[in-house]
């Protein structure tokens, strides 16, 4: 790794009462990095979302973001230290206009002279928001849904931004367009990026390294063009022994 | 028909005071699904401010006694304190319990709170005068219309232009409305759910301190039990309005008002006794009709 690491979870345990859900999760994201991690449905990957943003307690193990341990912070204050969070499920706040739900983000932010600047930038990755800033959230179709959450996180002016399912209910022409920005914030902007992904191969190809959970544990890491090469993600990701081993089979 | 306005009026009166009442409840119901059953509380000690604590009969006026600005500030702040302070010592620490058992403790507290009034300044009502010459009867137009309910509608038409305005031109407004349509993803984006239920407190408990000095003014009387009936009826409104919409328990406590207000004036004199018998009939039929409420809201359908 040649890149320092912005984020570093080490030996990361959680569950919910007695279902054990992360049993000793560790990786790292570099920084300026599109790091995806990919697996089953139940493999923990939404949790370990939630606890590097401080939704989810965690039983044991170390979360660390640019040297700072940040496991045990709210999530207000894990967002204030420079972690934006996409849940699943978009979270639209629909009843406040889309102008208001960008704002949200930034009333945290000490940096006041900056955001309208950053407010102009953001409009210009997503144009399609800036016809409907007075809108109701709740109006937007669903691929702009998409459009409004990351903008809306970025609004608070992240270093590293997680995304749950950004690609989950889109067509695959706005998924290419959401994957393009999100390379385009790491090219210009310096934002290293973690998002969850069920396998799809046409997006982990645009992400850096792909980090495989299954059954709360990483199974296999590494860059996207090693992995989709013969069985082994396959093998990580259904675990070894299936009888369809069919690549074809391969949810795209 | 001069009558007719008149009652409209007296309806409209009525119907502000539940308003500013179930507007109290429905902004921490938004926030943090806390059904607030201590906010008749929170209203009877306002109100108990105005006079000395004793266990006599006989009130003396304390704050009541002081010029009316100060006597607003005064009472808005005590409301606002004890709001914060019911926030502070119960409410905060069990922010993640499900609304069922906030609401139990929030009858818990309401029942605690009644029994300190009780202890300090004993069980009878105490009769107060405060502005008496806001009940002085005024003509307009031909008609008589007792000033308070005019000042009673106007300081309610005032004090909802105040709180739109705060919900929605203010960066604390947007903040809690954020929160109360999806606290946790709110939280996500930076707002500190400290500051937001704070404020909701707050806000909540300044307008009990607004419906105390209207209700003190209007009935004259105080008692240990004053906010009872005033929170099931606002309660009653946010449920007809839309639980979680302000708006919708705005509505709820002009429509719940002016229901009881108009079956006064008109129902025979046999059964008018029986007048709340037919307000709730009145709300079981609006409930039937649309089980969610006037406003429904989509969050809540949600979650069922």
């Amino acid at each position: 790794m040649t890149a320092p690491d912005i984020l570093s979870v080490q030996d990361l345990h959680l569950g919910y009462g007695r279902t054990v859900v992360l049993h000793g999760v560790s990786f790292d994201v570099p920084a300026r990095g599109l790091v995806a991690i990919v697996g089953p449905n139940g493999a923990g990957k939404s949790s370990t979302l939630g606890a590097i943003a401080g939704g989810v307690r965690i039983t044991s193990g170390a979360i660390t973001f640019e040297g700072r341990r940040i496991s045990g912070l709210s999530p207000e204050a894990i967002a204030s230290v420079g972690i934006s969070f996409v849940p699943e499920g978009r979270h639209v706040f629909g009843s406040l206009s889309v102008e208001e739900n960008l704002r949200i983000g930034t009333f945290m932010r000490k940096d006041r002279s900056t955001v309208e600047n950053d407010f102009e930038r953001v409009l210009g990755y997503f144009p399609r928001l800036r016809e409907r800033l007075h809108q109701a959230g709740g109006k937007l179709s669903g691929g702009e849904q998409q459009m409004l959450v990351i903008a809306r996180a970025l609004m608070t002016r992240p270093r590293l931004m997680l995304i749950d399912e950004p690609s989950l209910g889109l067509a695959p022409r706005i998924v290419e367009e959401v994957y393009h920005i999100l390379q385009r914030l790491r090219d210009d902007d310096g934002l290293s990026i973690l998002v969850n992904e069920q396998s799809s191969r046409r997006v982990m190809q645009f992400s850096d390294e792909i980090i495989v959970l299954r059954e709360g544990a990483v199974q296999l890491r590494g860059r996207p063009k090693d992995l989709l090469q013969g069985h082994a993600l396959h093998d990580a990701y259904f675990g070894s022994g299936t009888f369809y081993r069919d690549s074809d089979r391969t949810k795209t | 028909m001069t009558h007719f306005i008149q009652t409209i009026i007296d309806a409209l009166s009525l119907g502000s005071l539940y308003a500013l009442a179930a507007l109290g409840i429905g902004l921490l119901f938004g926030i943090m699904r806390l059904i607030n059953f201590a906010h008749g509380e929170f209203v009877a000690i306002s109100a108990y401010a105005l006079i000395v604590p004793s266990a006599d009969v006989v009130s003396t006026l304390f704050i009541g006694a002081w010029a009316w600005p100060f006597v607003i500030i005064a009472i808005l702040s005590i409301g606002m304190i004890v709001a914060l302070a019911a926030n502070f010592l119960v409410f905060r620490r069990m922010r993640t319990a499900n609304p069922q058992n906030l609401m139990v403790v929030s009858f818990a507290l309401g029942f605690v709170i009644q029994n300190l009034i009780l202890m300090v300044q004993g069980a009878r009502p105490k009769v107060v005068g405060l502005w008496s010459s806001l009940t002085q009867i005024i003509e307009v137009g031909g008609l008589r219309v007792p000033l308070l309910q005019l000042v009673t509608i106007g300081v309610t038409i005032g004090l909802l232009i105040a709180v739109r305005i705060f919900m929605h031109s203010t960066s604390f407004g947007i903040r809690m409305r954020a929160a109360a349509e999806d606290f946790r993803m709110a939280r996500y984006l930076g707002v500190k759910a400290d500051l937001v239920v704070g404020l909701a407190f707050a806000i909540s408990g300044m307008l009990a301190g607004v419906v105390a000095l209207l209700f003190v003014v209007q009935t004259g009387v105080l008692a240990p039990t004053m906010g009872v009936n005033l929170v099931i009826f606002a309660f009653i409104a946010t449920v007809i309005g839309g639980m979680g919409s302000l708006s919708g328990a705005v509505l709820g406590g002009l429509l719940v008002g002016v229901a009881s207000s108009l079956l006064q004036a008109y129902l025979p004199d046999g059964i008018r006794p029986f007048r709340d018998a037919f307000v709730f009939l009145f709300v079981i039929l609006l409930l039937l009709a649309r089980p969610s409420g006037i406003v429904r809201l989509k969050q809540y359908e949600e979650r069922v």
